[in-house]
């Protein structure tokens, strides 16, 4: 598997891009990782787990910023390191079977301001919050969301939905999710 | 209008988390040499084609049975105790969950600086050269040869450094054997990446020599040229 993620990298300058942002975020994700796994072997480890998966998703690095690739490189290491701890405490990695809200964004009581949704995002859980900063903050589509993090498009859409209903205050976060 | 105010609040809240993180562990960290050597491998294979570089290799059953029968066989030999993991001396590697470990437990008249350095004695023309690690007690040099799909990473370490060092053998290709090269102790294995690594006990230094797309064959040859360097 890992040969053919090698295989992705066609370009001399998609090789120097990959060298650039190891060099550049790599203790940053290391310590992103370390605060999840608070384990320097683990965290070493989901490091270079997550430039597996940037190789695969390199192309897509290309295209945007400087602050971009950090918040990328930041989400995708910390869903890793969010993985391994899970698959330790040998719980579900992702909760598939969401239950279906029924609230839309059009059903929430209109009044809510900043505040209130910054101070809903704690009842995000880091899974929730990973797919809703790529998605909210960085505008990505659900389709790429679900190559970044490696998790199936069905539970893009459910997250996204989720937090949204979470953050403008129409549904309570379990921290399972 | 909502999706803007849960865009800042997330970006927000990203930033809170990375500077926490950040604090909390302010040191940068030192990563590890079997880290290094994952992203060595990521970066250096990056634009090779697996299929062209996979060499001859024993597969890993196969290499098992020998090893074990050989194990057995010295054991029955030389009359030795049935340390199925240890190698020369006071070598010894220990299998655990994903990794091996060797132990080298005689490190006290070793130096403990690179008071002699050495390199390859082979013709390097065609090789961009990396140095990765140069301390006084660790050399790390990188040499890529991106037209024949070459890499060779060369190490030279203080005993005490290396005395209990992670070997990555989770799936080995062929596991680590003992081996003899210009009446130097030392041993080999093949990684499940395809890394051919030699790591060698020479003149009171630990020397590793890791290559993709050589064989096992050309690799030995490129150990045999180690040598010291003018001062």
């Amino acid at each position: 598997m890992l040969s053919f993620y090698l295989q992705m990298v066609e370009t001399p300058e998609e090789k120097s891009l990959v060298e650039f942002l190891y060099t550049e975020y790599r203790q940053l994700m290391f310590k992103i990782a370390m605060s999840v796994l608070h384990n320097e072997y683990e965290a070493e480890d989901a490091v270079h787990e997550a430039f597996v998966r940037i190789i695969k998703n390199i192309s897509k690095f290309h295209e945007y910023s400087c602050q971009e690739n950090r918040a990328y490189a930041v989400i995708v290491v910390k869903g890793i390191a969010l993985n391994m701890k899970n698959k330790q405490k040998d719980s579900e990695e992702y909760l598939d079977d969401i239950p279906d809200s029924h609230c839309t964004e059009e059903e929430i009581e209109v009044k809510i301001t900043c505040e209130e949704i910054m101070a809903n995002i704690s009842a995000l859980s880091p899974a929730l919050k990973n797919t809703a900063y790529l998605y909210f903050a960085e505008q990505l589509t659900p389709a790429e969301i679900s190559e970044m993090l490696d998790i199936k498009i069905d539970t893009v859409y459910q997250r996204i939905h989720r937090a949204r209903a979470i953050l403008l205050g129409g549904e309570k976060g379990n921290g399972n999710v | 209008m909502y999706n803007e105010m849960i865009r800042e609040a997330l970006r927000a809240d990203f930033e809170r988390e990375v500077g926490i993180a950040a604090e909390e562990f302010s040191l940068d960290h030192k990563f590890s040499r079997r880290h290094l050597r994952q992203m060595k491998r990521l970066f250096a294979l990056s634009e090779e084609n697996s299929a062209e570089k996979r060499g001859r290799h024993i597969p890993l059953k196969k290499a098992v049975v020998i090893a074990i029968i050989a194990v057995l066989l010295t054991a029955i030999l030389t009359g030795a105790s049935m340390l199925i993991y240890k190698l020369w001396d006071n070598y010894r590697i220990r299998d655990l969950d994903l990794y091996s470990l060797l132990e080298i437990t005689d490190i006290e008249n070793a130096p403990t600086t690179l008071e002699q350095r050495y390199e390859l004695g082979i013709d390097l023309s065609g090789y961009k050269r990396k140095v990765h690690i140069d301390e006084c007690f660790e050399f790390m040099a990188e040499y890529t040869n991106e037209k024949e799909k070459k890499h060779l990473v060369f190490e030279q370490n203080t005993k005490d450094v290396y005395q209990n060092v992670f070997l990555n053998t989770e799936d080995a290709i062929v596991p680590p054997v003992e081996v003899e090269i210009n009446g130097y102790k030392g041993l080999f294995f093949e990684s499940k990446y395809e890394d051919m690594v030699y790591i060698m006990d020479i003149d009171n230094y630990m020397f590793e020599i890791a290559g993709g797309g050589f064989t096992r064959e050309e690799l030995a040859e490129i150990v045999k040229t180690i040598r010291k360097t003018e001062k």
